[in-house]
């Protein structure tokens, strides 16, 4: 259903004196799940809302099938950016609508919009009896799934979800990955999800992208990454000695007894002592591994 | 049909049916009120009629737009596509709020003694829709154009404006006050010139604002 | 089939582990069918993809294969197999750690004899 693949070219962007973006190389294949992880700050709601063309942006070029997204008709109409919606979030633009006329202006906007498909959504989030209510007066939770269904029911071959689950229970955020994955099954669409909540996303982002500071960190599948980490534990020297050759991201020392994360090929981790081998990692202790340096708090 | 024109045919209609529903109701007022007590506040507010219309073409685009505008943009659409729409819807409403005008003019005219009428009948022109078109334009260019021109588009907006409103001015003084022979024929004159130099602004304008939302 | 998948290390290990593990057990006998890759995600809530690498990488290694327009099924010998890999790496995976643990405490190799002896006994209970 997608068709071509979706290309940012060293893109760059500075809201002022601040550079978010600095030279990003991106390319999203179609047909996958894509995770995209990074920091507060990191630039991912900018960087979504470029490869939509709906903000400018300094330098570079985005395209879609080798044809730039930018005014170009076309290459819109295969693009959908569900934006977070919150009350403080006046330039979310939508935000005083009611949620029918909401669903009203999406389906006048997408081409590929499934009205049935958006009823059964809504009566499953209970949104049903809230259709005349303002979206800026939904509950956190409720905004979330309202930005769920418009995700879903556009049926774009490119979607773009800013924090999705943000504001959803743990039920909730569960059903939402099932509902995500069932629409994947039947259309084979992409997806780009971005997310801060890592530790359940587990097998449901086929690739991840990570962004620190206004670049792409990595870009493979998750798979392949998560096969690259390994905790290392034990005594400080044996602990180091089995190091030498691989990548030390982090070091915590407690009495005599060191704890590493190291990164390699899966053959070098494989040669790892056993006793000194404390396993893989999870999605999130990479994220932190990986991206874990600078200030505890960034700038949103 | 353009996608915007659509989006904005939902909720325009609803604004100027509670302006047409609003006026209606001041003339229904003021009829009531001519055939009990004489000429009152409600007679004075349906010969205002067309000043509020004119006002409420100010106030009303620029809001509408610039909500509108956004939520277009958030849906995915093309900048040149949301300014047509606006443009197309623009002109409608504003041709829309002309009828009002006219419709209150004349009502008002048929209502109320003549003592009453004010200046409504001198703001029955075209003005309300240039004025309405003007800033809509300009106000598009700020919300969507996040140009690096801003400063450009805000001293376009305010001498447009200015230029709009004085040739407005002008033609007005030129109906009230007494004039010289001389003046009153070249009143039509004046008066025509001066729209058609606002209606030039509104156009040379319009060409620089579309081409600056579509670029980068 | 009803394990959780661990969210540490690839998933798709995890799924050939399972499958294994369940042809090991008897679950899945050979030239019987396994789950198909949607139901696989359906049922662990995963991607298909992912639960497809899994499933590939047991018909690469000769567990499974596939019958076109059907599915996938255990191949014959499969769980020979995965029982010859598991053997080949018991040895690295419990064995060396085991031995190294006993060096640590102190046990000599014939306490560590015994106990393993006994161990079996009691199994065998």
């Amino acid at each position: 259903m997608s068709e071509g693949t979706l290309k940012a070219t060293r893109l760059c962007k500075s809201y002022g004196k601040k550079d978010v973006l600095r030279g990003l190389d991106l390319e999203l294949v179609p047909g996958c799940i894509y995770g995209l992880i990074g920091r507060n700050g990191a630039g991912k709601t900018t960087l979504l809302s470029i490869l939509t063309a709906q903000n400018t942006w300094d330098e570079g070029e985005v395209t879609l099938n080798g044809e730039p997204v930018w005014e170009n008709r076309h290459a819109l109409d295969q693009l959908c950016f569900a934006r977070e919606l919150s009350p403080a979030l006046k330039t979310g633009g939508a935000n005083g609508l009611r949620v029918k006329d909401y669903l009203r202006a999406a389906a006048i906007y997408y081409p590929n919009w499934d009205v049935a498909y958006a009823e059964r959504l809504l009566k499953e989030f209970g949104l049903d009896r809230e259709r005349k209510t303002r979206v800026d007066k939904l509950s956190k939770g409720m905004m979330s799934m309202v930005t769920i269904t418009l995700a879903l029911a556009s049926r774009a071959p490119f979607t773009f979800l800013d924090e999705p689950v943000a504001g959803l229970d743990v039920v909730a955020r569960e059903r939402f990955y099932q509902l995500l994955l069932e629409d994947y099954g039947e259309t084979g669409r992409t997806f780009v999800v971005s997310t801060h909540i890592l530790d359940e996303t587990n097998g449901v982002f086929e690739r991840v992208v990570i962004l620190d500071e206004g670049k792409v960190l990595e870009n493979t599948p998750t798979d392949s990454l998560l096969e690259q980490f390994r905790l290392v534990d034990g005594p400080a020297e044996a602990v180091e000695a089995a190091c030498t050759g691989l990548k030390v991201l982090s070091r915590e020392t407690l009495g005599r007894r060191l704890s590493c994360v190291v990164r390699g090929t899966p053959e070098q981790l494989a040669a790892l002592p056993a006793d000194l081998d404390a396993g893989a990692l999870n999605l999130q202790k990479v994220f932190v591994a990986l991206c874990g340096h600078g200030e505890v708090l960034n700038h949103e | 049909m353009n996608k915007t024109l659509r989006y904005f045919s939902l909720w325009y209609l609803q604004t100027v049916g509670v302006i047409a529903a609003a006026c209606a109701g001041f003339a229904v007022g003021a009829l009531l009120e001519i055939r009990s007590s004489g000429a009152g506040l409600l007679s004075t507010y349906l010969s205002s009629v067309p000043i509020m219309v004119l006002l409420l073409s100010l106030i009303m685009p620029y809001t509408l737009s610039r909500s509108y505008a956004e939520e277009a943009l958030c849906f995915g659409a093309a900048r040149r596509e949301i300014f047509r729409g606006l443009e197309t819807a623009t002109l409608l409403y504003a041709l829309v709020m002309l009828a009002v005008c006219m419709a209150g003019d004349w009502l008002a005219h048929w209502i109320l003694p003549p003592e009453e009428l004010n200046f409504s009948s001198q703001f029955t022109a075209s003005l309300p829709l240039l004025f309405a078109l003007l800033l809509f334009l300009c106000q598009l260019g700020l919300l969507l154009g996040r140009t690096r021109h801003i400063w450009y588009l805000v001293a376009a907006v305010i001498a447009v404006t200015m230029a709009a409103l004085a040739s407005l001015i002008g033609a007005l003084f030129l109906g009230y006050e007494e004039p010289s022979f001389a003046l009153v024929q070249a009143r039509p004159v004046l008066v025509a010139a001066s729209l058609v130099l606002a209606a030039g602004a509104a156009f040379w304008f319009r060409a620089k604002v579309a081409r600056m939302v579509v670029q980068r | 089939m009803n394990e959780t998948l661990s969210d540490q290390g690839a998933i798709y290990l995890q799924i050939a582990h399972m499958i294994e593990d369940d042809i090991l057990r008897g679950i899945y006998r050979e030239e019987e069918q396994v789950p198909s890759t949607n139901e696989l995600a359906r049922a662990l809530r995963i991607n298909p993809a992912t639960a497809a690498k899994g499933i590939n990488l047991l018909v690469e290694q000769g567990i499974l294969y596939k019958r076109r327009g059907i599915g996938m099924f255990v191949a014959p010998g499969a769980g020979q197999a995965v029982r010859a890999s598991r053997q080949a790496a018991f040895y690295k995976r419990f064995v060396c750690p085991m031995v190294k643990e006993a060096a640590g405490l102190g046990l000599t190799v014939q306490q560590l004899n015994e106990m393993v002896a006994r161990a079996a006994e009691e199994v065998k209970q």
